[in-house]
């Protein structure tokens, strides 16, 4: 099935976000496992924006495409080929070791990763139910 | 691969941190235990133990496809512990003449163990594993989430 403004199969959308706050979980895991060890810098994951791009879903002052085959006004990368950014931040200090692990941050980004996770895998659910409703005609 | 990579590999790397953790935790302890320790195999006091941490790295980053997202040397896989080293600080000096391993002037060399440091040490040692456990429960509970996916 496809979106009427987006062009994607919301499957696909829901599992590439999905996807990316997976490695957003493995990073942070990451982050938290090295939190003594010296030197270490923390990594963060951004995707929101790419994601956006990727679903055509722009700002509202900038254009829209309305029908799949006009033209894009940018470059616009595909869904298929959407992956997450990890990036190492080496530009903070945290504590005298040169570790810039920050447990606050970390602990709050792994809260709202789980629960971003936990509802998108919620709306998969309903999603998949949606369709069994409709395969059963309706009858159950 | 296996257990480094996909839904499993943050099990895997909290695993390590819980597992680097309770290693310094274990050595912490045998600091404390042997505060008073005069004599040793090698001659001499004890001398207070330390580990050291770095970060792990995936051994076989070409198999994971995912690495490509992540650093150059590969897809970061926790922590591991690649040594225990000894403090190399002098060990403390005690006037007590009477005791069987003082020296000819009548001081005994005390390890240098600080208990209070080994204490605040045990505290960080401990947060740290608790730490790791929160992110070892959020884990559980995004698979046992995706799990129900399509059920019911």
């Amino acid at each position: 099935m496809i979106h009427p403004i987006t062009f994607a199969d919301p499957l696909a959308i829901l599992q590439k976000s999905m996807d990316a706050l997976s490695v957003q979980h493995q990073v942070i895991a990451n982050n938290m496992a090295n939190i003594d060890t010296p030197h270490f810098k923390r990594s963060v994951v951004s995707f929101q924006d790419k994601l956006r791009s990727a679903l055509n879903i722009n700002e509202p002052s900038s254009l829209w495409r309305t029908h799949v085959k006009h033209l894009p006004m940018f470059q616009s990368i595909s869904l298929d080929d959407f992956k997450p950014d990890v990036r190492t931040v080496t530009e903070t200090i945290g504590r005298n070791d040169g570790n810039n692990v920050d447990l606050e941050m970390e602990s709050a980004t792994l809260a709202q990763t789980n629960l971003l996770y936990n509802s998108l895998a919620d709306v998969t659910g309903r999603y998949m139910a949606n369709l069994r409703h409709s395969i059963s005609e309706g009858r159950q | 691969m296996g257990a480094l990579s996909g839904v499993f590999a943050p099990f895997s790397i909290t695993a390590s941190a819980m597992t680097a953790e309770r290693l310094r935790m274990d050595v912490i302890s045998n600091n404390i235990a042997n505060a008073n320790t005069t004599r040793t195999i090698e001659g001499g006091p004890y001398i207070r133990q330390r580990v050291v941490f770095t970060p792990r790295f995936d051994p076989a980053p070409a198999f994971a496809p995912i690495m490509s997202l992540m650093t150059k040397e590969g897809l970061p896989v926790g922590v591991r512990v690649t040594g225990i080293e000894r403090d190399p600080a002098p060990s403390r000096m005690v006037y007590d003449p009477g005791h069987p391993d003082a020296n000819t002037e009548g001081y005994v060399a005390y390890p240098n163990v600080n208990t209070v440091n080994e204490m605040v040490d045990m505290i960080s040692a401990t947060r740290a594993y608790e730490a790791n456990l929160t992110v070892f429960n959020a884990t559980k509970s995004m698979a046992l989430k995706a799990l129900e996916i399509g059920r019911g």
